[in-house]
């Protein structure tokens, strides 16, 4: 294997043990255990920051309509000397009141809708669930929002306001802060402290579109019966396998795809016909290597991967 | 080709074949729940969602048994996982969730809590009494404790007059003591949700804030009281003050709820021990936003019309009352499920 194919393959794998990593299992009251995905630090971090700036964006659009309303007054009225004075204190408490409004209740409103997801959320498709796999409760939500003032916006509106104090003090301060905000990279199930006493967390929500089977077109078009392998050409390879040469298949990169398909020609001692269309002869060995392997689990004899005997 | 060709499907794709009508019929059923609502389905798709929810769960399971394709198991996964959550959630109306909370969660998350409401109240008074005596001390604590925004034109250099037409509204007041009004309001919640945050501290932090907040009150008291005026003041405060400060205690109380359970779980894992205290806190927390709301609206109705000192004492003690006896009034508790809290 060249040095590129070699950090390729670790990358994959790489990826592969991340997910392995992030499933979670929830089991449903008939037995059957479910598979969800912890979501990624990367994702929640854009998800924070996008619905950052629609709160920013929503406080400038109010901002701008408490202008236009004091101009259109003032244009109004003409010179109208007790307006003058009452504006800017009008304007300071109508953001005030917003920003609260949006400080305390954006988060915790749109979690307690049935997507639970803010439009931040939404948009890197994440969102909150339950961890024993209950309802989320209003309580839940409300608690794990009260946190996110201590991890965001105090932050935040320190940064923001430049306030310049003992330098000890900040240091301190910004300890304390620390904790709270690098809360989840210290546990398995990257929680945030609201999180861990509300009992929830943050999952992936793919929608996953059931893709074509593989093996369907294989079975079904007589031109690609020119590749025919024999049992032991199957017994090459097991079921870790398998899934990988599903994700080539379907990931249906050109270079990778002849990259693969001359490995597995040099591992089963291809002497057949010259391979002209990677594509085919792949998807002819999945469909067959499919069959072989499904076989042996139909008779309890299951093959992990190729050092599986 | 005139034969038929004989299925050399495999098993699985068979499988897949027969049951993939069912999927997407339950596919689109969730969309539809997800985008608008469990109203937006006919009676009709409302029962059948439960049996396709089994069947696709079964389904789920032969796959794991006979299927090596991890594209169909993951398809599978999910639209199951999806379909649990909306068939598992409970679904109470919201009015019978609203009395539900008024008439059982709150009041008795309250109850819950006394030794920490008692140890909450103390540091609060602690608090008043130390303000009081450092202004007695030096007055300029009452500028650097205060903010601006909360003393608004009030403070060590006003005169008996200037701070006797902050209690009866005069006009030119207006606009700036409804500024003010809107900060204290806002002040106060924060203050409010910080004890509730910080008690996961330990409760350090939330002892902290309880007690500068007393101090804060304690040198408002002392500033008017050296102009004579503590009667007054006293009175123009009780209105809002009562609610408000026993919203304050509450947040404290549940900030120590928190920090006890974090630090003493008893036979439950910290975690678990911190969950749990969540359903108390929970309830207490809207209960402190309500109680503040209502301090709010209580201030800024009290401060434009009554002008009548005893009327001002005789709502703030009604007021009082009025909670003490919300919370504290004898009622069944109520089952507790598990997993499932308040609303």
């Amino acid at each position: 294997m060249s040095q590129a194919e070699r950090t390729a393959a670790k990358a994959y794998l790489d990826f592969k043990a991340q997910r392995l990593a992030d499933s979670r299992f929830l089991i449903t009251p008939e037995g059957v255990p479910l598979r969800i995905e912890l979501a990624g630090m990367g994702q929640r971090l854009s998800a924070l920051i996008v619905d950052l700036l629609i709160m920013g964006a929503i406080l400038l659009g109010v901002g701008l309509l408490v202008l236009l309303s004091a101009l259109g007054f003032l244009a109004a009225e003409g010179e109208n000397k007790p307006l003058t004075e009452v504006f800017p204190q009008v304007a300071s408490s109508v953001f005030s009141l917003t920003l609260f409004v949006l400080r305390w209740f954006y988060f915790t409103i749109f979690e307690l809708t049935p997507r639970g997801a803010t439009p931040g959320k939404r948009i890197v498709k994440i969102r909150i669930a339950s961890r024993n796999g209950g309802r989320l409760s209003v309580d839940a939500v409300l608690v794990r929002n009260l946190f996110r003032e201590l991890e965001v916006f105090l932050p935040l509106g320190l940064l923001l306001s430049g306030l310049v104090l003992d330098p000890r003090l900040t240091f301190v301060l910004w300890c304390l802060l620390g904790v709270f905000i690098l809360f989840p990279h210290f546990n398995r199930d990257r929680l945030r402290v609201g999180d861990l006493i509300a009992g929830t967390w943050v999952i992936q929500t793919p929608r996953p579109r059931l893709g074509a089977d593989l093996s369907e077109a294989v079975i079904l078009t007589e031109s690609l019966n020119d590749y025919d392998f024999t049992p032991a050409q199957l017994e090459a390879y097991g079921e870790a396998e398998l899934k990988v040469l599903e994700d080539v298949l379907r990931e249906n990169n050109r270079d990778v795809l002849k990259r693969v398909a001359l490995r597995i020609q040099r591992k089963i001692d291809w002497h057949g016909p010259s391979v002209t269309a990677p594509r085919d002869f792949l998807q002819t060995y999945y469909t067959a290597l499919r069959a072989h392997l499904e076989h042996r689990m139909l008779m309890g004899r299951r093959r992990k991967d190729k050092h599986d005997r | 080709m005139s034969t038929p060709r004989p299925d050399l499907r495999l098993k699985s794709q068979r499988f897949r074949e027969e049951r993939a009508h069912d999927w997407k019929r339950l596919e689109s059923l969730l969309s539809r729940i997800e985008t608008s609502s469990a109203r937006s389905l006919s009676a009709d798709e409302l029962v059948a969602l439960p049996a396709l929810y089994r069947t696709t769960l079964s389904a789920l399971s032969v796959a794991r048994s006979i299927s090596l394709d991890q594209d169909l198991e993951a398809y599978l996964d999910n639209l199951c996982g999806r379909a649990y959550v909306v068939i598992y959630g409970s679904h109470s109306p919201l009015h019978r969730r609203v009395w539900r909370f008024f008439a059982q969660d709150w009041p008795l998350s309250v109850q819950r809590m006394r030794v920490e409401l008692l140890i909450s109240l103390a540091v609060l008074v602690i608090g008043m009494a130390v303000g009081f005596w450092l202004f007695q001390l030096d007055s300029a604590w009452f500028n650097s404790f205060v903010g601006e925004a909360l003393a608004g034109e009030r403070g060590p250099t006003s005169t008996r007059a200037e701070l006797r037409a902050t209690l009866y509204n005069e006009e030119e007041h207006a606009a700036s003591l409804t500024a003010f009004s809107i900060s204290l309001f806002t002040h106060n919640t924060s203050v409010a949700f910080f004890c509730i945050a910080l008690g996961f501290a330990l409760g350090i932090p939330t002892l902290m804030l309880i007690f500068s907040n007393g101090c804060m009150l304690g040198l408002f008291i002392a500033l008017f009281a050296s102009r004579g005026l503590t009667f007054e003041f006293l009175g123009w405060v009780s209105i809002h003050g009562t609610t408000e400060l026993f919203a304050i205690i509450l947040a404290g109380a549940a900030g120590l709820v928190m920090a006890r359970s974090v630090t003493f779980p008893g036979v439950l894992s910290r975690i678990d021990a911190a969950r749990k205290s969540a359903e108390t806190i929970g309830p207490v927390a809207i209960g402190v936003m309500i109680m503040l709301t209502i301090a709010g609206f209580l201030e800024g109705i009290g401060r434009q019309t009554l002008s009548i000192d005893l009327v001002r004492y005789g709502i703030g003690t009604a007021m009082l009352m009025l909670w003490l006896s919300y919370f504290y009034l004898r009622r069944r508790p109520r089952s507790l499920v598990s997993g499932e809290t308040g609303l």
